[in-house]
């Protein structure tokens, strides 16, 4: 177990430069995801940790120690491509143990291993078995074995459940998260799916065009994402945004969206006052909006508005109903009680004490600045 | 009762399966007339103005039993063979790290390369064989296998370079890393995965090279005639200056295409994909 620290990360092929100025530190045990949309860098930030490309300016530090120039063996991480890279001639035993004969193990210190790693990952049975006559989440298991299996300090993981179907994949997700709290060790993760980076991670590094966006625990980059970016990244259905402006009427702060205006709670008010009469970005998540005749809780009664059905999607526990109003469409997370139906008219409720207030041109969350 | 769908003929399926049939009766027919004289007794073949029959009066391995029996044959064969291996030991080793080279350390000019190894093959072997007839004689590899062989491995390498690179390019880069990452050193993972995995295809290369040794003659001609070595190419033109003799020309003939039809049908089953199955995904 080791800490891994980047320290100003930067890299470029030739012209082009795909990551800037990366600052992270991933503590010791900890569970640290990278996530973000395809073509973001997250592959290319783990395999300059892992040492496979080169490091174009910056530094990196593992367990302290300065690593841009060790080899990848020497860095005590193990890596799960996305691909699983599964040696195909190699019986399942066999591809646990190459990292163990290349390190001079003992044969019978390497048969214990491997017969801990296949009990550890419910591979028992497979030992002889070739890669070819494997399942996609047995070759995932036997991926992960042989990374565990050398006992890294820090364990890389490219996207890998993202090769499984729906179901695999949640299962694998507790599988994964059991694995990190026996084992506790440090794991740098990566995948494109904000839900699984959520669910896993200790703290969630979301990765924007070679940036990073924000760094946090899952809850707090939920609650309080600090950019547009993240605000819309994280969540699933995507928070709603409006383009409104921000005016005082009475003795209260509204947000004046021209076709209806939502009224602040008291407690932004200091927040936002320096922002009155600018153009600014209101996101209000689609589980914020509830349906006003099964709406219990008499303070959202202010911020109403009618709305006409659109389309809707039903989860089962939820339906995802998305409504129109005039020129603008947005997207609410109902009960199935409201028994919502296209074309109906209906009532919404904005719970504004969940909203979030963004300026127009720094795309910065006014209420939940860094 | 009749059912007319069932029965109808289509023409179009008639004429194609009336040109199939046509087709292979070409490709076979040689075959069958040099088989068929290999077996042919000597009436059967000197028939004094008679037309010559489809199939001998009484067939015979007399013809093969001789050659069997003819040392300068046993030698000759003895010969293509050792040439022939020498020639895939020697391309392999060379060509196969090349390839690997070219494939996985992409550097400027490299096309270019690529494209002059090919080039060797441009001229007509009549050319090239008069530079490296003379320049093998400089180094006494005139009248000796091992000079064929070489000769053999330097024409064959461009197609070696060319196989093995499609091979490499198959082999995902991933397990590359993963070994290297487990520990592995270049060499070590270059010969205990990437190699295992493009044996097949590496094979199919090797045999490739082995058949174009068997079958060549022009390079064999010129660095064995003036000796008393000859590989079975060249005793096959020995034969053809003093008698030629049908049925025992077709014995020989016979006996230079079986190693040629087996290894085809060997690469057929090598070339079945499946290699680098279970690797990714
Ligand atoms: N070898 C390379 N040469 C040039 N550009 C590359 C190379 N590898 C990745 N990139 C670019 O870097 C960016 C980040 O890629 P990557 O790290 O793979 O993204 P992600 O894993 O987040 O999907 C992409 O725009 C990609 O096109
Ligand atoms: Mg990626």
């Amino acid at each position: 177990m080791a800490t891994v620290r980047l320290h100003r990360i930067g890299k470029k092929y030739g012209g082009l430069e795909v990551i800037k100025d990366l600052d992270l530190v991933v503590e010791h045990g900890e569970f640290v995801t990278l996530v973000g949309p395809s073509g973001c860098g997250k592959t290319t930030t783990l395999r300059m940790i892992a040492g496979l490309e080169e490091i174009t300016s910056g530094e990196l530090y593992i367990d302290n120690y300065p690593a841009n120039q060790i080899p990848p063996k020497d860095r005590g991480i193990s890596m799960v491509f996305q691909s699983y890279a599964l040696f195909p001639h190699m019986s399942v035993s066999e591809n646990i143990a190459f990292g163990l004969k290349i390190k001079k193990y003992p044969r019978s210190d390497i048969l214990e291993k491997i017969d801990w790693a296949l009990s550890l990952l419910n591979l028992e049975g497979l030992a002889t078995r070739l890669p070819k006559d494997l399942s996609g989440g047995q070759r995932q298991r036997v991926a992960l074995a042989r990374a565990l299996v050398v006992e890294p300090q820090v364990l890389l993981l490219d996207e890998p459940l993202s090769n499984l179907d729906a179901k695999l994949r949640l299962k694998m997700r507790a599988e994964l998260k059991r694995l990190h709290k026996k084992l506790g060790s440090t794991v740098i993760y990566v995948t494109h799916d904000q839900v699984e980076a959520m669910s896993l991670s200790d703290r969630v590094a979301i990765m924007h065009e070679g940036r990073l966006a924000q760094v946090g625990a899952p809850l707090a980059v939920y609650n309080s994402p600090h950019n547009i970016f993240v605000a819309g990244f994280v969540g699933s259905p995507s928070m709603n945004f409006f383009n409104g402006r921000l005016v005082r009427k009475d003795e209260s702060l509204v947000i004046d969206l021209e076709t209806f205006q939502l009224v602040l709670p008291e407690r932004y008010r200091s927040k936002c006052t320096g922002c009155l009469g600018r153009k600014v970005i209101l996101g209000i998540r689609p589980e914020h909006i509830y349906d006003k005749r099964l709406s219990k809780t008499e303070s959202y009664l202010g911020n109403t508005t009618d709305v006409v059905i659109d389309v809707v999607e039903p989860l089962g526990d939820r339906d995802i109903v998305e409504v129109k109003k005039e020129k603008i469409c947005f997207t609410a997370l109902l009960e199935p009680e409201t028994n919502a139906a296209p074309d109906q008219p209906m009532t919404v409720v904005f719970d504004m004490t969940k909203c979030h207030i963004f300026d127009m041109e720094s795309e910065n969350n006014i209420i939940h600045s860094p | 009762m009749k059912q007319k769908g069932r029965t109808k003929i289509n023409a179009g399926r008639l004429i194609w399966f009336i040109g199939m049939v046509l087709m292979i009766l070409m490709v076979l027919a040689p075959i069958f007339v040099m088989f068929k004289y290999s077996i042919s007794d000597r009436a059967s073949v000197v028939t004094g103005g008679m037309p010559i029959p489809l199939w001998p009066y009484h067939p015979t391995t007399e013809q093969f039993r001789g050659l069997a029996a003819m040392d300068a044959f046993v030698k000759s064969a003895l010969t293509s063979m050792e040439a022939a291996l020498l020639a895939v030991i020697v391309s392999l080793a060379i060509g196969t790290p090349a390839a690997y080279a070219l494939v996985r350390y992409r550097f400027p000019g490299m096309m270019v390369l690529a494209t002059l190894l090919i080039s060797v093959r441009l001229f007509p072997d009549i050319v090239s064989v008069v530079p490296i007839v003379e320049t093998f004689t400089k180094v006494n590899l005139l009248n000796s296998v091992w000079g064929v062989g070489l000769a053999h491995s330097l024409l064959s390498m461009p197609y070696v370079i060319f196989i093995a690179m499609g091979v490499f390019e198959t082999i995902p880069k991933d397990l590359d890393e993963q070994a290297q990452i487990l520990g592995a050193s270049k060499l070590y993972s270059f010969v205990r995965i990437i190699l295992p995995v493009a044996l097949p295809g590496l094979a199919a290369a090797a045999i490739y090279v082995f058949l174009l040794s068997w079958d060549e003659f022009i390079f064999a001609y010129f660095l064995l005639a003036f000796g008393n070595l000859s590989t079975l190419p060249v005793l096959l033109q020995k034969i053809l200056s003093w008698t030629p003799q049908h049925n025992l020309l077709a014995a020989v003939s016979v006996m230079l295409s079986i190693p040629v039809i087996i290894f085809t049908f060997i690469v057929q089953k090598y070339m079945q994909a499946g290699a680098t199955a279970g690797a990714v995904k």
